[in-house]
């Protein structure tokens, strides 16, 4: 069965330019997304995911220089005019936050919040808004008397319920989830994550999630891309991934995320400052070679996997 | 043998911001807590935000003094002591926090703050620089670094830092809170090895705080499972993971996503509720709101830690 492409991501480059240069944020991304499917990208701090998520649907500040194609559903939507573009970004592509309490307004009520999405995107009465903020509550399973709750009188994990209903109200085909359950509690993330799968098969929405955390890709993801310094240094799906991954980086960081107390990745990771002539991982990769320092390695893809190391060829 | 710190029902109370002269609210941090810690050992703590396991912590170390209860260090009642004495003892019971940033003085350089623990403790400079040099290769942090500012650092070189300072005047004792919870996975496994090493070569105790249950059960020996500020299972630490019996214990560890093993997890363990107020307790047991084997006992008395099986586990529940 051939899958359905819902979001297309060719050559993306990011930049943005400051008073003291240039910082690459991304370097030449690819990558897709099946309809229905959860695909993580998962990396470091600092090594551009946030970044490439908040690309898609332009929520980067002003100094950021874009290059590159995004289709969303085969239509071209990184050449639309802002305008036409908000018309995609809440009702096709919504987005929830790691800190829900920055994202939602503070002296307004949250059922009022989530009404207020529903009618800025369709044009329908306060009444039906209120009917769907209430079905939105129930589905994120906040108690209905909590329609008129102020934010703060809710707890992280409430909140970041609040934050899932306000991105679903208008039933996005793509839900990006940006370290939706960094700031929480395990048990609280175990509840988060159970909401967000259980939404997800509703809706059969396709949910893009960027998180640093291996426990969380392991059990959410269908396809895994993992990134380092603006690079996107591997694409598999998640059985091979985790059986077997292919890239230097990926390699090491499975084995520190799996026993902390015997391996360290050495060195640190590297400032997006600096343009670099060879691999960006080169530095402290254990099977680099001489050519790693000259040569940029490339894009080798064979079926689903895609690599991005000149020693490793998928197979 | 006595013990390197031997803490006695320990109570933390506060008073409630809304208490008010007719009516008095207390909000009650940590019950009736007691635990002790060997050299060489490492005892962990864990739970959820909220439940107290910081300002035990805290109490362990002398920061904060206990409403009621006593903490014993090498013969020394710390509760007891005048402040001149406790900070005598300051430098042999080290904190090593969550935030490095904030424990770090911004407008200090790198060297200042490391000199700074020498300077207080009246220590002369000759010694003070050679055990500098010392301990900042031993955290693996070059003199590059000695003219910078604490912003001019990475967060993982902040963390060693902290590790630095809370070493530099040869402790006994270490509570490490969330020592590496801020930082990426690479930069933590650095960080727990030192934590290791150190252990190791020093013989210190070392209390680890955290709510990172995967890496509790790889750094410590002893481990202690906390809610709402009393203590619901405590055993050694492989023993507790292998074989949780309290229902808290078995939500907490079956909450944990790992990479081991094919499987995916979500959806196995019932997990409910939310993190508890520590304003609103409930009666009986704190944990039977959101307990799924919760009887009538439970909701009426409340349970105290029992020993079970033959090893040295207590747990605290009607329902064993």
């Amino acid at each position: 069965m051939k899958k359905e492409k819902l979001l297309e991501v060719e050559q993306l480059n990011i930049k943005f330019t400051t008073s003291i240069g240039d910082v690459n944020v991304s370097d030449n991304i690819n990558f897709t997304l099946n309809k229905g499917e959860t695909f993580c990208i998962v990396g470091e701090s600092g090594c551009g995911k946030s970044v490439v998520a908040l690309s898609l649907t332009r929520l980067l500040p002003e100094n950021a220089v874009i290059n590159g194609s995004v289709k969303f559903e085969g239509f071209t939507i990184s050449d639309l005019d802002d305008k036409e573009f908000a018309k995609i970004r809440g009702q096709k592509i919504a987005t929830i936050f790691e800190q829900p309490m920055s994202c939602i307004n503070p002296v307004m009520r949250i059922g009022e919040q989530i009404a207020e999405t529903y009618r800025a995107n369709f044009k329908c009465s306060k009444k039906e808004a209120k009917l769907q903020a209430l079905k939105k509550l129930e589905e994120v399973k906040l108690p209905a008397n909590r329609y008129n709750a102020y934010p703060h009188e809710l707890s992280g994990g409430m909140q970041q319920r609040v934050m899932i209903a306000i991105a679903l109200a208008c039933n996005p085909q793509l839900l990006i989830a940006d370290e939706p359950t960094t700031s929480l509690d395990v048990t609280v993330q175990y509840q988060i994550l159970e909401l967000l799968q259980e939404l997800k098969e509703k809706y059969h929405m396709t949910i893009l999630m960027i998180t640093h955390d291996m426990g969380v890709v392991h059990d959410m993801a269908d396809r895994i891309g993992v990134m380092y310094a603006g690079n996107m240094m591997e694409i598999a799906e998640r059985d091979a991934f985790f059986k077997q991954p292919l890239h230097p980086y990926a390699q090491e960081l499975l084995n520190v995320v799996k026993d902390p107390c015997h391996y360290t990745i050495p060195g640190t990771v590297p400032n997006l400052m600096e343009i670099f002539s060879g691999c960006p991982f080169e530095p402290r990769c254990q099977k680099a070679t001489e050519m790693c320092k000259t040569y940029k390695p490339e894009n080798s893809v064979r079926d689903e996997r895609m690599v991005r190391c000149l020693n490793v060829i998928p197979n | 043998m006595s013990y390197l710190i031997e803490a006695k029902h320990l109570s933390k109370v506060f008073k409630d911001k809304e208490s008010t002269v007719f009516k008095k609210k207390e909000i009650i941090a940590v019950d009736d807590v007691s635990l002790t810690i060997n050299r060489g050992e490492s005892v962990g703590i864990v739970g959820e935000s909220g439940c107290g396991k910081s300002m035990l912590g805290k109490m362990l170390v002398g920061l904060t003094l206990p409403t009621k209860g006593s903490v014993n260090y090498d013969g020394n009642e710390i509760s007891k002591l005048p402040y001149s004495e406790i900070k005598k003892l300051r430098p042999r019971l080290q904190p090593i926090f969550q935030d490095a940033d904030s424990t770090l003085n911004p407008k200090f350089t790198v060297k200042k703050l490391i000199e700074e623990p020498f300077v207080i403790n009246d220590i002369s400079k000759s010694d003070a620089n050679q055990r500098i040099d010392e301990l900042l290769s031993y955290v693996n942090l070059g003199k590059e670094l000695y003219g910078r500012y604490p912003h001019e650092i990475s967060g993982g070189q902040r963390q060693r830092l902290g590790l630095a300072r809370a070493l530099s005047l040869k402790p006994d004792f270490i509570v490490a809170d969330e020592p590496a919870a801020s930082l990426d996975s690479s930069v933590q496994a650095q960080i727990l090895q030192l934590l290791n090493q150190m252990k190791s070569n020093h013989g210190l105790g070392l209390v680890y705080v955290s709510h990172n249950l995967r890496i509790v059960s790889m750094m410590t020996e002893k481990v202690n499972v906390m809610y709402l500020g009393s203590f619901v299972e405590t055993g050694d630490t492989q023993d507790v993971f292998d074989n949780p019996v309290h229902p808290y214990t078995k939500m907490l560890i079956g909450s944990v996503l790992t990479i081991d093993g094919d499987k995916r997890k979500l959806g196995k363990t019932k997990v409910f509720g939310e993190p508890p107020d520590p304003k609103n307790r409930a009666t009986g047991c704190a944990f039977h709101p959101r307990c799924d084997c919760c009887t009538q006992i439970c909701k009426e008395e409340r349970p105290i830690l029992k020993k079970v099986g033959d090893k040295n586990r207590f747990v605290a529940c009607h329902n064993m």
